[in-house]
């Protein structure tokens, strides 16, 4: 069995953002459409990102080794001859690396 | 003046978020609008987001890059143990999976956001994250993993023009190696110039052992009997002479494995025409009283090439240890390509080895990360006697 990757021929770069934990939703619902938080830049341009009532402060970074993005290519006829095309690049990242600070106050908006 | 509660359709969908909200978030995290740049930007997922079975992550390294940009192909080559491999052209990889307590939130350049509200002073833009991610893939340079292609080979062994029996080709075309074998095109090609493999009507197969012994002892004769030493002849002469012997396919693959071409000059390649006879003579009985062995070998090599012990490095051990002396089959290809496998059947024949008698049966098995020695000293013990150094077994 073979699968093959190849380049679609019109490869986006996409940017990434890394954090740590993971996302949750209030009642356990799927992601989709929903408002994950805002993205601001300080003066030095670094990130600051604001999710929930967490605040965090991050870096750009360049990735050491990039990271395509492959897509399954669904000719819907065999699982012999399986493709992945390659969509995106990603060369940067939005690191968030220090613990998400709280953010306290009456008016927090639940996300 | 915008309107502070003011809902902006995106796309179909209320974005109910403004600037003012923004800021008063911001405002609670004690940061005011002057510690920021201008734009903001409000992180929402797509409405599907992707998923995790159809799109992937993978790492790759900045020339691997510039492959896929050129527009050439990886392959991924899976097979029924867990060893996944990705190849290029030319390259082998392991494919390993990456998994990271951290989320990836994969989206398009902040470029690429859509504007929700814009002050003058401040601008706040919808980002559009398409998923997040904890797992990736990476790429690790590796040894192809060459055996199942002698094994594929050796399912229809040539033994000549004449022994054909079969009508339609047998064998494996080179598509179906590339598919089959995990290792890059460039890795197959190379192998099967090395080895003692031909392309008979199309498809690929192993040279049979006997064969090639009849090959070279046909052409020895007809070199006996014109009293003429193969230095003394070109290839013309060859090509001539073994053209009924069989194709010329075959003859040039023949000629290529035992003789050294250097312009017009030939000589035949003592190395690789004594690992031939001793290949032939050995299977018969596993093994030869040492003596009996190195008289038949020695008489049955063309005229003018001299056996030596270590030609039989790889394919066979001389146990000087048992009474008489014997000589042991034990050819390299015959051994597994794990490594704590292949060579816990080599210390079970011969209890120390030096580096020199033992490389042959582990160099196949290393890759760039680890050489012959390194791989010895990973996964065997060393001892030195007499000066001379020794591998043994671990355990």
């Amino acid at each position: 069995m073979q699968i093959v990757i190849q380049s679609t021929g019109n490869i986006t770069e996409y940017s990434m953002i890394e954090f740590q934990g993971d996302l949750e939703t209030k009642s356990e619902e799927a992601l989709g459409g929903k408002i994950i938080g805002d993205l601001h830049f300080n003066h030095e341009g670094n990130p600051i990102m604001i999710i929930g009532h967490h605040i965090l402060h991050g870096k750009v970074q360049d990735l050491d080794k990039p990271l395509v993005v492959i897509t399954k290519e669904n000719d819907g006829i065999s699982e012999i001859n399986v493709k992945y095309g390659v969509t995106a690049v990603i060369k940067r990242k939005f690191i968030f690396k220090t613990r998400p600070k709280p953010i306290v106050g009456e008016m927090i908006k639940k996300l | 003046m915008n309107n502070p509660s003011a809902e902006v359709k995106i796309k179909g969908k209320k974005m109910d978020r403004s600037l003012q909200q923004v800021n008063t978030i911001l405002n609670l995290a004690k940061l005011t609008e002057s510690d920021i740049k201008k734009d903001s930007h409000v992180l929402q997922f797509i409405p599907q987001i992707l998923d995790s079975k159809q799109v992937k992550l993978l790492e790759v390294s900045k020339d691997t890059l510039e492959y896929i940009n050129s527009g050439e192909c990886l392959f991924i080559k899976g097979n029924e143990d867990a060893h996944v491999i990705i190849c290029s052209n030319s390259n082998s990889f392991e494919l390993k999976e990456a998994e990271t307590s951290n989320s990836m939130l994969l989206m398009p350049s902040l470029l690429q956001g859509t504007l929700i509200e814009d002050t003058g002073s401040r601008t706040l833009k919808k980002q559009e994250v398409f998923g997040v991610y904890h797992t990736y893939y990476e790429m690790r340079l590796t040894r192809p993993k060459l055996q199942s292609l002698r094994n594929a080979l050796a399912k229809y062994p040539y033994r000549g023009k004449n022994s054909e029996v079969i009508k339609e080709a047998v064998g494996q075309s080179f598509t179906e190696l590339k598919v089959m074998i995990q290792a890059s095109e460039e890795e197959i090609i190379n192998q099967l110039q090395e080895m003692p493999a031909a392309k008979v009507r199309g498809k690929w197969r192993l040279l049979d052992v006997g064969f090639l012994f009849g090959w070279v002892s046909y052409l020895d004769s007809i070199l006996r009997e014109k009293k003429l030493s193969l230095e003394e002849v070109t290839l013309a002469n060859i090509e001539n002479w073994m053209g009924l012997y069989d194709t010329e396919d075959i003859n040039a693959k023949c000629i290529s494995l035992f003789m050294e071409v250097d312009g017009n000059s030939l000589r035949w390649k003592p190395e690789a025409v004594s690992q031939l006879f001793a290949l032939y003579l050995l299977p018969e009985l596993r093994a030869f009283d040492s003596k009996d062995f190195f008289t038949a070998w020695q008489q049955s090599m063309p005229v003018g090439v001299m056996t030596n012990e270590e030609h039989l490095n790889g394919v066979a051990l001389v146990d000087y240890d048992s009474n008489p002396s014997l000589v042991k089959y034990l050819p390299e290809f015959e051994l597994p390509e794990e490594i704590n496998e292949r060579l816990d059947i080599l210390f079970r024949n011969r209890a120390k080895w030096t580096l020199q008698s033992i490389t042959p049966y582990v160099q196949p098995l290393t890759d760039n990360n680890l050489n012959v020695a390194a791989l010895l000293t990973k996964y065997a013990r060393s001892s030195t006697i007499n000066g001379v150094k020794y591998y043994s077994s671990k355990y």
